[in-house]
């Protein structure tokens, strides 16, 4: 056996690394059935969290996407026409808020997705898969070089953050006896 | 115009696609709901995907990625176009989830908001929760693995817990996360490791 067994940390580490890519696996992991049981219990763990969080997003059906489509569009639809009215008017801003503060047309996506219950039976069949690892990763240029242009960005989210503090996406959409 | 968008699920954008939707931003700004039709499209599996791992509540996380949407289709007009629109959109999302966690507002159930719209929710399942049912063991096990994990992750920071399932739920790169977050690669790095070992200790008892 060579080396000493590998410490909590090291064994977080091998399964969740702090940085980029995957380094170079530990000799003495390599030859440890215990080091490498270790880790793999942990990495178990995560993959069956991450497969069945996955596979809830995968399995829900197309008519839930295309409502909850819908539904953004519908919104943003409405704020763009009060946009429009409002520069012709100087005064209705209230209006804009209150299309803001609903997102009532949640309940058309989520009538949608009760056909989910099927897909999660199909996940109840034993299907642990472990997730894919989709590749997600969008940014072809140097992300880091973006950050000085995403602090402008950065301001402008954070006024209309402050404009939504007060709002709660739920309240204006459901019946207080719910 | 509508039919020139792609289609529904389509891939992320690459250097090319970026170029085009720079043009698309453009309409976007000009007032074009078409055009923003496309982002929505693109990106809405993406942004519910992070919103819910977040989350763990559907509706919840569908009526999140909703609001993502709509305020991204608000500040669009201002937005530099820089940045990559996707990190852009995650960071309107870690924030729309932040500021729920903060408001604390009372979770309208799934099989609640079945029973108003009258289609029998009561056999839905309170909250989604798919399980391994091979076996009945199994089953339990993996539910109270699950439940470890959320909890490990409730009990982060909202910044920590969203710099971690960017990284190992989502697969994005550290600079990805520091650009949506909106700190630098060594906190992200710091953040990881912390988060990581927290998450160890959660479910250290479950050998
Ligand atoms: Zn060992």
């Amino acid at each position: 056996m060579s080396g000493r067994h590998l410490t909590e940390d090291e064994v977080v580490n091998r399964v969740f690394p702090a940085q980029d890519g995957t380094a170079p696996i530990p000799i003495h992991q390599a030859v440890c059935p215990e080091c490498q049981e270790r880790v793999a219990r942990l990495r178990e763990a995560f993959l069956l969290d991450r497969g069945a969080l996955t596979g809830v997003v995968e399995s829900l059906p197309p008519e839930f996407w295309t409502a909850q489509r819908k539904a953004v569009m519908g919104r943003v639809s409405e704020l763009a026409a009060l946009e429009a009215e409002e520069k012709a008017t100087p005064f209705p801003t209230r209006l804009t808020r209150s299309v803001l503060q609903r997102p009532a047309l949640a309940f058309g996506s989520l009538a949608a997705a009760l056909t989910l219950v099927a897909g999660l039976t199909v996940l109840r069949g034993g299907d642990d898969r472990p997730a894919e690892p989709e590749q997600t990763v969008a940014v072809a240029e140097g992300t880091a070089a973006l950050s000085a242009a995403d602090s402008a960005d950065d301001e402008l989210l954070r006024a209309v953050d402050v404009a939504l503090t007060t709002e709660s996406p739920y309240e204006t959409v459901l019946p207080e006896a719910m | 115009m509508a039919n020139d968008l792609p289609g529904e699920g389509a891939p992320a954008p690459e250097p090319g696609i970026r170029e085009r939707e720079k043009e698309l931003l453009d309409r976007v700004r000009g007032g074009e709901t078409d055009a923003f039709e496309h982002f929505v499209k693109t990106y809405q599996r993406k942004v519910f995907r992070l919103v819910y791992t977040l989350v763990r509540n559907a509706a919840d996380a569908d009526a999140l990625t909703q609001d993502v949407f709509v305020k991204a289709w608000r500040a669009v007009a201002d937005f530099k176009g820089e940045a990559a629109f996707e990190t852009w959109l995650n960071r309107i999302a870690v924030n729309a989830v932040r500021d729920a966690a903060r408001r604390r507002r009372p979770v309208v159930s799934f099989a609640e908001l079945a029973d108003a719209e009258g289609t029998g929710g009561a056999e839905l399942p309170p909250s989604m929760e798919p399980v391994d049912a091979t076996t009945p063991e199994r089953e339990a096990r993996s539910r109270q693995i699950r439940r470890r994990i959320r909890e490990a992750l409730d009990a982060l920071s909202p910044r920590q817990k969203a710099i971690f399932v960017m990284k190992h739920y989502e697969d994005r790169t550290v600079a990805e996360i520091g650009a949506a977050i909106g700190v630098d690669d060594g906190t992200v790095k710091s953040h990881l490791f912390r988060a990581a070992r927290k998450l160890r200790q959660k479910l250290e008892d479950l050998r």
